[in-house]
C-alpha cells in the first residue's frame, strides 16, 4: 500500500473541471481518511458524479489533483483492483444471468480462481440478498434488484475503497436500511473507505460520518455531520414588530451586531440566528425604542441548513 | 484479461435473439441469391464465393457491431472503464468475441453453398475462407468498434445508415457479377485483401489505444 496509514485514501486538491470552456467544478478540495463514510451532498448538477468520475479516471481534470492511495487511477490502472464502483446506471449485462456478471466482473478484478470467485460470488450476493435468483437473467431483476447486484459487483473482491453514486435509488425502505448497516458495517469492520454521492439528504446523515455540500461546482460546506446538527441546532429567532417602521429599524441594528450570525426580513416579522440569549437581543431592541409585540425560538432541521447552504444562505 | 471479454461477449451472443435471428436472415438472404441464381446457367461458384462470402460477413459483423453502441448507450462502458481493463483491452476483446459468430455464420454459409453446387476446394478457397475472411471480418467489427467508441451517438446512427446503404450497393453489384466468367480468387488479389484486412485492424487498434477516456465517456449524450 502507496504512503502512510494515516495519510488520507482519497485527496482531492484544488479540482477544476471544465467542458468546452464551460467551468463544472471551480477548485474543489477534501479528503477521506481511511474506514471513513464520505458524503458528496448537493442537488443534481452541483458536480458530484464529475468528481467521481475524475476520481476514477474517466475524466482528466482541467487542473488539480484527484488521487486514490496517492495515485491518479487514470495513470494506474492496477490500482484499480482495489476501488469498487457503483455508478449511476447499474453496469451490468442485461442478457446475462446474476452469476455471470459477478463472474466476469470478479476475473475482471482478478480473481482467477474459480472456487474462491464462486465463495466470493456466493457472499455477496447473500450479503445483498440475490443469493435465489443467481440464475436469473438480469434484464428480468426489478430496479432494486439490479440496484442491489450492482453493489454486490461492486463488493465482490473485496475492494479498500469504494465509490458509490447514488446508491439507494430505486431501492424500497427495508433494502434501504439493510444496504446502509453493511455500508457501516463495511466501512468499521474491514475499514473500507467510501465516498458516497447522493441529493438524498436523510439517507447522507444516516449513513456518512463527514460531507460535504456542493453546489454549482464549489464546496459551500464540509465538516462532520455532528458540525453540521450544530449549526442545524442554533435556534431561530422570529421576531413580530408593531409596526414595518420598527422590522425596518430593528433590522438596522440587528445587523451592525457581531452576535447576530443570521438576519433577515419578511414584513414586519424578522428572523435571526444569534450567539446571544434572546433576553439580551430583546433588551437592545428595547434600548433602540422598537415595539416588539412577538418573539418565538423555533430550531432549524439539517434540511433547512442544507437548503440554506445550496441556496446561498440567509444575509447578514 | 481479453480472454474474459471474450467469453461475456460469446455468452451474450448466445442468449441475443436480435443476433440470431440476423444470423437466420442472411442465411435466408444467401438461400434466395443460391435460387435467383440457378436461372443462370453459366453461374460462375467461384465468382459466388469471392463475392457473396465477405458480404455474408460484413453485413453480420455490421449487425453484431451494434454491441459497442449498446454499451456505450447504456453506459455500461463507464463500469467497465473504472476496472483494470484498459479500453484497448475491451476493444480487442470485443472484437474478437463479435468477430468468432460472425465468422461462423459466413462460413456455414459459404461451405452449405459449396456443398450445394457441388464446388471442391482447392488452396486458394481455402485460404480467402481461413485467412482472408476472417482477418475482412475482424478488421470491419475493428473499424466500426472504435468509430462507434469515438463518434458521439447521433454520429454513430448516421455512420450506420451510411454502412447499411454502402452493403446494400455492394450486394446489389455482386449479384450482377455471378454470371461473369473468370477466376477471382488469384494469389495476388488474396495476399492484397489479406494485407488490407490486417492493415486496417492494425490501424484500428493503434487508434483505440490513443483515443481518451473522455472522449468515450463524453460522447453518449
Amino acid at each position: 500500500m502507496s504512503g502512510r496509514r494515516s495519510d488520507p485514501v482519497i485527496r482531492v486538491e484544488e479540482l477544476v473541471k471544465e467542458f468546452g470552456g464551460r467551468r463544472v467544478l471551480h477548485g474543489i478540495t477534501f479528503h477521506v481518511r481511511r474506514g471513513e463514510i464520505f458524503g458528496l451532498l448537493g442537488p443534481n448538477g452541483a458536480g458530484k458524479t464529475t468528481t467521481m468520475r475524475i476520481l476514477l479516471g474517466l475524466l482528466r481534470p482541467t487542473s488539480g489533483r484527484a488521487l486514490v492511495f496517492g495515485r491518479s487511477l487514470s495513470e494506474d490502472s492496477t490500482l484499480r483492483r482495489r476501488v469498487g464502483v457503483v455508478l449511476e446506471e447499474d453496469g451490468l449485462f442485461a442478457r446475462l444471468s446474476v452469476h455471470e456478471n459477478l463472474d466476469f466482473y470478479a476475473m475482471v478484478y482478478g480473481l482467477s480462481d474459480k472456487e474462491e470467485r464462486e465463495r466470493r460470488i456466493r457472499e455477496v450476493l447473500e450479503c445483498v440478498g440475490l443469493y435465489d435468483v443467481k440464475d436469473r437473467v438480469v434484464g428480468h431483476l426489478s430496479r432494486g434488484m439490479r440496484r442491489r447486484l450492482a453493489l454486490a459487483r461492486a463488493l465482490v473482491h473485496e475492494p479498500e475503497v469504494l465509490f458509490l453514486d447514488e446508491p439507494m435509488s430505486g431501492l424500497d425502505p427495508e433494502m434501504r436500511v439493510a444496504m446502509r448497516e453493511l455500508l457501516i458495517r463495511l466501512s468499521r469492520r474491514e475499514r473500507v473507505t467510501i465516498l458516497y454521492t447522493s441529493h438524498d439528504l436523510g439517507e447522507v446523515e444516516k449513513t456518512c460520518s463527514r460531507v460535504a455540500v456542493l453546489m454549482g461546482g464549489r464546496i459551500v460546506a464540509q465538516g462532520s455531520l455532528s458540525d453540521m446538527l450544530k449549526e442545524a441546532h442554533k435556534p431561530l429567532v422570529e421576531l413580530t414588530f408593531a409596526t414595518d417602521e420598527d422590522a425596518t429599524r430593528a433590522l438596522g441594528r440587528l445587523r451592525s451586531l457581531e452576535c447576530v450570525l443570521e438576519c433577515r426580513r419578511a414584513g414586519r416579522k424578522v428572523y435571526l440566528v444569534t450567539d446571544w440569549d434572546t433576553h439580551d437581543i430583546l433588551r437592545e431592541l428595547v434600548r433602540l425604542g422598537v415595539r416588539v409585540e412577538e418573539v418565538r425560538k423555533a430550531r432549524r432541521t439539517l434540511e433547512e441548513t442544507y437548503l440554506r447552504l445550496v441556496k446561498g444562505g440567509g444575509s447578514r | 484479461m481479453i480472454g474474459v471479454v471474450v467469453w461475456k461477449e460469446l455468452r451474450e451472443t448466445v442468449r441475443d435473439r436480435s443476433a440470431l435471428s440476423s444470423g437466420l436472415s442472411v442465411l435466408l438472404l444467401l438461400a434466395l441469391l443460391n435460387v435467383a441464381s440457378l436461372r443462370h446457367a453459366a453461374i460462375n461458384v467461384g465468382h459466388f464465393i469471392f463475392y457473396v462470402t465477405p458480404c455474408i460477413g460484413l453485413m453480420t459483423a455490421f449487425g453484431m457491431s451494434g454491441r459497442f453502441t449498446r454499451e456505450k448507450r447504456e453506459r455500461v462502458i463507464e463500469t467497465l472503464l473504472a476496472t483494470p481493463l484498459t479500453l484497448r483491452e475491451l476493444w480487442l476483446g470485443k472484437v474478437v468475441g463479435l468477430t468468432i459468430p460472425s465468422y461462423a455464420i459466413t462460413l456455414a454459409a459459404a461451405l452449405t453453398l459449396m456443398y450445394v453446387r457441388s464446388c471442391a476446394m482447392n488452396s486458394a478457397i481455402a485460404i480467402y475462407l481461413f485467412l482472408v475472411i476472417p482477418a475482412l471480418i475482424a478488421s470491419a467489427v475493428g473499424l466500426l468498434g472504435l468509430l462507434q467508441y469515438a463518434l458521439g451517438m447521433r454520429q454513430v446512427q448516421a455512420l450506420n445508415y451510411a454502412v447499411f446503404f454502402t452493403l446494400f450497393v455492394l450486394l446489389f453489384v455482386t449479384v450482377r457479377t455471378l454470371a461473369m466468367d473468370g477466376d477471382p480468387l488469384a494469389w495476388e488479389v488474396l495476399s492484397a485483401l489479406l494485407i488490407i484486412s490486417v492493415l486496417l485492424l492494425g490501424v484500428a487498434a493503434h487508434l483505440v489505444s490513443r483515443l481518451d477516456k473522455e472522449r468515450v465517456v463524453t460522447t453518449v449524450d
